[in-house]
């Protein structure tokens, strides 16, 4: 029987283990298709208003049960396409401000801002996964409350 | 001793064995036997060694994972664990800054991830929200 000398079985063994460490670390953090970054601001009231999310009960439930409002209006809505590394923002209204830009080739995570008139209310990343909204709590506004809801379209 | 006929037999059945890493000692022995710089009794000595190196077991596979390849294997995997818990430690939403007087914390409900910000000012209703 021929042995490969120790030391190189023991490179062997080490790089493969590594080989196999970094691809599974990759897979954490492949690119995924492109996707289109839906913002919309809510306003949650409980007074007579009519809500607009009878159509997304899950969502709704969702935000009852955290914030207990019972109506919820949309205030406005805009999309943005992060296709490039150009920070690209996202109106829904013009309070508020949402700027996403991508962080590098190889990864789908997104650095995102979001600013209150023009003033940084959040800095952070995130990775859009379609069915996964971001819900961030807004400021108190009349007798509610609003919310902004980020959602990933697949292109 | 060293010339005779048993010793030079014994090396004739050495030098035609497959080669190993046992040959320069079994070049030296020869080369030993051949000049007869050594006393008999040293030569007695080497040839014990020699017959003492052959009885040992080539290393088998089990005892090279043991002696090498175990503690390498072993502190691959450590930083294997290591790179993977350091990749999938960032989770899907990151808050890195927030703005003076606010404060923000992550949790997930029913599939969505919220960010709960706290230290806004009130808007009041005169400002048009479009």
């Amino acid at each position: 029987m021929v042995y490969l000398p120790i030391k190189w079985s023991s490179w062997l063994a080490l790089s493969l283990l590594a080989w196999l460490g970094l691809s599974f670390a990759h897979a954490q953090d492949v690119p995924l298709a492109p996707r289109e970054i839906v913002v919309t601001l809510y306003f949650a009231q409980n007074g007579a208003a009519r809500d607009e999310l009878g159509d997304n009960l899950k969502l709704r439930d969702n935000l009852v049960k955290l914030f207990g409002y019972q109506t919820y209006q949309k205030i406005g809505t805009a999309m943005v396409y992060p296709h490039s590394f150009s920070p690209v923002t996202a109106w829904p209204n013009k309070l508020f401000s949402l700027t996403v830009q991508a962080v590098n080739p190889a990864s789908p995570r997104y650095d995102f801002e979001l600013s209150q008139e023009e003033k940084p209310v959040l800095k952070g990343s995130f990775i859009p996964k379609p069915n996964t909204p971001i819900i961030i709590k807004g400021p108190l506004y009349d007798q509610g409350l609003l919310i902004l809801v980020v959602n990933a379209v697949k292109l | 001793m060293k010339n005779s006929k048993s010793f030079q037999k014994e090396l004739d059945s050495l030098e035609a064995a497959p080669a190993s890493a046992l040959q320069d000692l079994r070049r030296d022995l020869r080369s030993l036997a051949q000049t007869q710089n050594r006393s008999d009794q040293h030569q007695a000595w080497a040839w014990t060694r020699l017959r003492e190196e052959l009885k040992k077991e080539e290393p088998s596979f089990f005892s090279l994972w043991k002696m090498r390849l175990l503690p390498v294997t072993g502190l691959a995997a450590l930083f294997l664990v290591t790179g993977v818990l350091f990749y999938t430690s960032k989770s899907d939403l990151n808050i890195d800054s927030t703005g003076p007087e606010l404060f923000a914390n992550t949790f997930k409900s029913n599939g969505a991830d919220v960010v709960w910000v706290t230290g806004y000012h009130y808007i009041p209703s005169s400002y048009p929200l479009k």
